[in-house]
Parts: structure tokens; C-alpha cells; sequence
């Protein structure tokens, strides 16, 4: 799967946006109604408008985590197999299977790829926290 | 309908075109109208055409300098008549009845006058073509129904363009202004909170600072007291010692020892004087101290907030701008008072009340645009059948194929299978081509119908090709009836007969 980092996170903020705009709408929609501004059935048309829209947003933004829940399970996985061939590395230097030159260039390498996947799956577990975090 | 019998039929005419009166038979068969121009042929023509169908209107019949014409035919052992009369405003008006065998559609299939022929109507195009069958199949009725639906259709879909309903539809982009309106008056709401609170802590903060400082300054004020009394306290005892000293020998160890007393009060007294002195100095520096960080406090607790007004004011016009969108919101969803249609009424009831017009009409349409394509294609294919069943009777050469497409375009397709564009016909050829095709319509849409017209075709024949067609019309129809331009002394038309 091509998962773009930075399409992502703008894709999920747009959305997370509009939605809190649906919901500041029905919000004023429903004070429009309870101060007698609107009719009861100008109110149910747009709130059917509103709830569709709203639940069309809903969809993408559970779509857009299910999508970064699979993502965070691969760089878990991701993490674990860096991990374990980080160790591997250790072990055979210690055993000085391997020189130090190669010794420090995969492990520069390694430790690279390790920072850059935690770097992503923390974002993606922030992400995930605040759509965790926002009232269905 | 075909008669019972085929047995003549006889016309009767007064006061018809130019002629005053004219009787004439018809016998099944081929019936020649020969007469010199403008003598009546056309006249009479248009005359029977008015016994069975009303297309031709009156006023083109009866003569122009009577005021009363009279149409007398009599047929398969009854006589129809039909009486014309000039109004006094110059119209005019027919009575009586008609033909048993009447169907306005046999103008358009049974009668080829040369002003309105079916020759106009093959050169027409597609969309005259069309009308031609709507009319002759009915499927006008179907036109008709559809385009009045569709005109409705219309004329609702324009009235939900109003100002009204525009504004309705505005609804959703008034509430999404109104939601951004709250957004804003929410934002500065929580500005002016924070500002609020921001300047209360800084009123506090100041109001700590010099109560700190009025607490230095009540210990201070504190310490001077115990001085001053310390002080007094030395005077006291200076005095004592002093009074204690006038008691004694000058020159007795007690009056040495009292005189370094005194000395050493007066030194204490001067310490605890001066020390006085500073700390009266620095305690009235310490009041003033107080007193301006308490004016301080003061002035910043009552005074301005340093952007406050103008959040204020702008909370205000928010506030105002709410009010103003709410109120188009209100008037969005209403008709006015005064609307003289839907006086104060929800537009959202309206608005459904019309689109389910809409729908019903939308839905009406569909079903009888169905009716009409199955109607038109039906025609139009028995109509191709005819005119395929024509072309091989009469065994015209040239053409390998005449027939209308979906859009009934009629299409002529040459031996060489080159396609040839109407226009481009010679006359006898367009004229052969109108026939056929009006005798396919006949036999298609009125296969009953006794009588075929044909005004001035001998104009475009020679004697042989003439001969063919008309025997071939002769096979179909009862009574084939055709003018011919004659010369010579005849002063009324006269009718020949062929069998």
C-alpha cells in the first residue's frame, strides 16, 4: 500500500475540519429552531442535509483510521524486525563476525530506518488519539 | 369504411368557388375532373374534402360574392349535406353533416392538392416528416400531452427559479455564514476572556506588590516605634541618672560611675536617634512607596483594558451581523405577508408541494413518451413496410430502397446504393415519391378509406408513367379521383371515368 505521509495527515485534517464545521452548523441550526427562528420543517430539511453530510464525513474520517491503524500495525511489525536485526548485529560484532567499519555502517543504517518509523507511527498514534478523542 | 355496394356517388354543388351550381357522379373507379384553369376543379376538390374532413376552413370554399353555399353528396343510399353561411362580420360558419367515412387525418393521407401537398412534406425534413405520422398515427395526442406536461414542467421549474425559492436554496450557505458568524463571536468572546483574565492577574499581581510593600511598611513602622521607645526609655533613664547625680558627691566612685552612665545613655540616645531619624526617612520613602503602587493597582484596575474596545466593538458588529443573517434565515423560509400567491406560507411546503408536481409530471411524461415511441416506431415501420410493398408493385426503376430512419428522415436510396437527397429529385420524381408515400400512409393508417384525391397530376406525366400510377392507386382505392387541366369550350368542370 503507497501511504503518503503528508497526504495523509492534510487529507485527515480537511476532513476532521469540515466536520467540526457540520457539527458548529447543526449547533446553529438547533438554536435557530429552539429560539423559534426556523420552522420545524425548514429545520428537518437542513438538518437531513446536515446529517448526511455529517455522516459522509464520518465515514472518511473512520476510513482514514482504519487506513492508519493498518499502517501503525505494519510499522510496528516494521519496528520489531529493525529491532531484531539491530540485536543480530550486536551479536555478531560482539562475536567479531563482522568488522567495525561494516558494524557501524549497518548500524547507522538500522538506526536510521528505526528513528524514521517510530518518527511516523508516533504521528500516526497522535492522529488516532484525536479522532479517539473527538464525540462521535 | 367501404361501402356495401360500390355504387356512384353523387355531389352537389351551390355557390362554391366559381361556381354557382354543379352536379357531378363519381363511380368507383378512376374518375378524371377535366375542366380549363380557373374554371372550379380546385373548388370542387376542396368541396368534397370539406364532407369528411375540416381542414379546409369554410371561408376557402364557399364563393366569395354569396353570402350562402350548400354541399349536397349522396352516398351508399343516404345524402349528407352542409350548408355555408357568410356572418355579417365577413367569417364563415358550416353546418350539416358529414361523410359516414369523416377522418380529418384523410386531408393529410387521401388528398394531394397541389398547394399543400405531400410533396411540401417530404422536402420538409425529418421534423415534418415526423409531424406528418404523429398526426396520421395519433401520436400527436401523445406530442400533445408530452410537450403540455413538459410546458408545465417548465413553467413550475421557472417558478422555483424565483427569489423566493432562490433564497430557500441559499438556506444551507446562510447557515454555513451564520456558523462562521458564531465561530468568530465564539473567538473573540475567548480573546476578550483571556484578555480579562490577563489583566486581573495583572491588577493582582500589583495589588500583591504593594500589599507586600504596606506589610514591609507596617514592620517598619513597627521597628521605629520600638525604637522611639527605646529612645524615650534612654531619656528616662538619662533623667534618672541625672537626678541621681545631683544627689551625690561629685568626687564618690558612684558619681563617676553615674556621669559614664549618662554619657552612655547620651550615646545610646544618639544612636537610637539617628538610627530614628533614617528609618523615619526611609519609612515616609516606604509610605510613599504604598501609596503609589496602591494608586498603581487602582488605576489599572479601573482603567482601560489595552485592546479591549476594540474586541468589544467588533463583538458588537459580530453580534449585529448574527441578528442580521438570522433574520434572513427567517425570511428565507417564508413567503411575505403580502405575497399574493402563497401569502406567509413555508416555502419548504410550497417547494414540495410544487416538486411533487414536478415528479408527477416528470413521471407522466415518461409513461406517454413511451406510448409515443412505441406508437411512432410502429408507424414508422408499417409505413417502411408500404412503401417497400409500393415500389415492388409498381416496379419503378432507379431506386433500390426508400425508407425513414429513427429520426424519419426519408432516405433514397439510389440502384447504385448512393444515397440521394430529396431536393435534388426532378418533379415527376418528387411527385412520384409523394404519392407512394401518401398512398403508404393511406394504406397504413386509414386502409379503409374510399376516396384518393389528386389535384392537377397529370401535369407531371407522360400518358404512360400516368397510367401506371393511377392503375396502381386504382387496386387500392374504391374512388381514385384526379383533376386534369384541359383546353378548349368546356365552361364547367366535366367528369370522365376509367374503370
Amino acid at each position: 500500500m503507497v501511504f503518503d505521509l503528508s497526504s495523509w495527515k492534510q487529507s485527515f485534517e480537511i476532513v476532521s475540519q469540515e466536520l467540526e464545521l457540520a457539527r458548529r452548523k447543526k449547533q446553529a441550526l438547533d438554536d435557530l429552531l429552539s429560539t423559534g427562528r426556523v420552522s420545524r420543517p425548514t429545520y428537518e430539511h437542513l438538518e437531513k442535509g446536515l446529517t448526511g453530510t455529517m455522516r459522509d464525513l464520518e465515514t472518511q474520517l473512520r476510513s482514514h483510521a482504519e487506513r492508519m491503524t493498518d499502517r501503525a500495525e505494519e510499522l510496528e511489525k516494521q519496528t520489531q524486525l529493525l529491532e531484531l536485526l539491530l540485536a543480530k548485529l550486536e551479536i555478531h560484532h560482539a562475536a567479531e563476525e563482522i568488522d567495525d567499519g561494516t558494524y557501524g555502517k549497518q548500524r547507522d543504517a538500522v538506526e536510521l530506518g528505526l528513528a524514521a518509523t517510530k518518527n511516523e507511527l508516533n504521528q500516526i498514534r497522535n492522529s488516532l488519539m484525536k479522532v479517539a478523542a473527538k464525540p462521535a | 369504411m367501404r361501402p356495401s355496394t360500390q355504387k356512384s356517388v353523387h355531389l352537389e354543388f351551390e355557390n362554391i368557388g366559381c361556381l354557382s351550381h354543379i352536379g357531378v357522379e363519381f363511380r368507383p373507379g378512376l374518375n378524371i375532373i377535366r375542366a380549363p384553369n380557373a374554371s372550379g376543379k380546385t373548388s370542387l376538390v376542396r368541396a368534397l374534402t370539406s364532407m369528411f374532413s375540416d381542414r379546409i376552413p369554410p371561408g376557402h370554399i364557399l364563393a366569395l360574392d354569396n353570402v350562402q353555399g350548400r354541399i349536397r353528396v349522396q352516398y351508399d343510399g343516404a345524402v349528407y349535406e352542409k350548408v355555408l353561411r357568410r356572418t355579417t362580420n365577413g367569417s364563415v360558419l358550416s353546418s350539416g353533416s358529414m361523410l359516414p367515412f369523416a377522418d380529418h387525418r384523410a386531408f393529410d393521407a387521401c388528398v394531394a392538392l397541389a398547394d399543400t401537398g405531400v410533396v411540401h412534406k417530404i422536402t420538409g425534413g425529418g421534423a415534418a416528416f415526423r409531424e406528418y405520422l404523429e398526426n396520421l398515427s395519433y401520436g400527436k395526442y401523445y406530442s400533445v400531452v408530452i410537450s403540455s406536461a413538459q410546458e408545465l414542467v417548465d413553467e413550475l421549474s421557472r417558478e422555483l427559479a424565483g427569489p423566493n425559492f432562490k433564497n430557500f436554496e441559499a438556506l444551507p450557505l446562510f447557515l454555513t455564514e451564520l456558523t462562521e458568524l458564531h465561530i468568530q463571536r465564539d473567538q473573540i468572546k475567548e480573546r476578550i476572556k483571556n484578555l480579562q483574565a490577563r489583566h486581573k492577574a495583572e491588577v493582582d499581581k500589583m495589588v500583591k506588590k504593594a500589599d507586600d510593600k504596606a506589610s514591609i511598611l507596617s514592620r517598619e513602622e513597627t521597628r521605629l516605634s520600638v525604637l522611639k521607645n527605646n529612645l524615650a526609655r534612654e531619656e528616662e533613664k538619662e533623667q534618672q541618672l541625672l537626678s541621681f547625680l545631683g544627689l551625690t558627691d561629685d568626687s564618690s566612685k558612684v558619681a563617676v560611675r553615674l556621669r559614664d552612665g549618662i554619657a552612655e545613655s547620651k550615646a545610646k540616645q544618639s544612636r537610637i536617634g539617628e538610627e530614628v531619624t533614617k528609618r523615619t526617612e526611609s519609612l515616609e520613602v516606604l509610605e510613599k512607596e504604598v501609596e503609589r503602587l496602591k494608586s498603581e493597582a487602582e488605576q489599572k484596575r479601573t482603567g482601560k483594558i489595552r485592546g479591549l474596545r476594540s474586541l468589544e466593538k467588533r463583538l458588537r458588529r459580530i453580534n449585529k451581523s448574527v441578528i442580521l443573517k438570522e433574520e434572513d434565515i427567517q425570511q428565507a423560509e417564508k413567503f411575505a405577508a403580502e405575497d399574493p400567491k402563497y401569502t406567509g406560507r413555508l416555502v419548504i411546503e410550497v417547494r414540495g408541494e410544487i416538486l411533487k408536481k414536478i415528479d408527477w409530471l416528470n413521471k407522466a411524461i415518461a409513461y406517454f413518451q413511451e406510448k409515443y415511441l412505441r406508437r411512432m416506431t410502429t408507424a414508422r415501420l408499417r409505413f417502411n413496410r408500404n412503401i417497400t410493398k409500393a415500389f415492388e408493385e409498381l416496379g419503378l426503376k432507379g431506386f433500390e430502397t426508400v425508407f425513414l430512419d429513427q429520426d424519419f428522415s426519408l432516405h433514397l436510396v439510389r440502384e447504385n446504393s448512393v444515397q440521394q437527397p430529396v431536393e435534388t429529385l426532378s418533379a415527376s420524381e418528387k411527385l412520384t415519391i409523394s404519392l407512394i408515400l401518401m398512398l403508404a400512409a393511406k394504406e397504413t393508417f386509414l386502409p379503409n378509406f374510399p376516396l384518393f384525391i389528386v389535384d392537377e397530376l397529370t401535369l407531371s406525366y407522360d400518358p404512360e408513367r400516368f397510367k401506371q400510377i393511377v392503375n396502381y392507386v386504382k387496386q387500392r382505392v374504391p374512388y381514385v379521383i384526379v383533376t386534369s387541366l384541359t383546353g378548349g369550350e368546356v365552361e364547367k368542370p366535366e367528369v370522365t371515368y376509367e374503370t
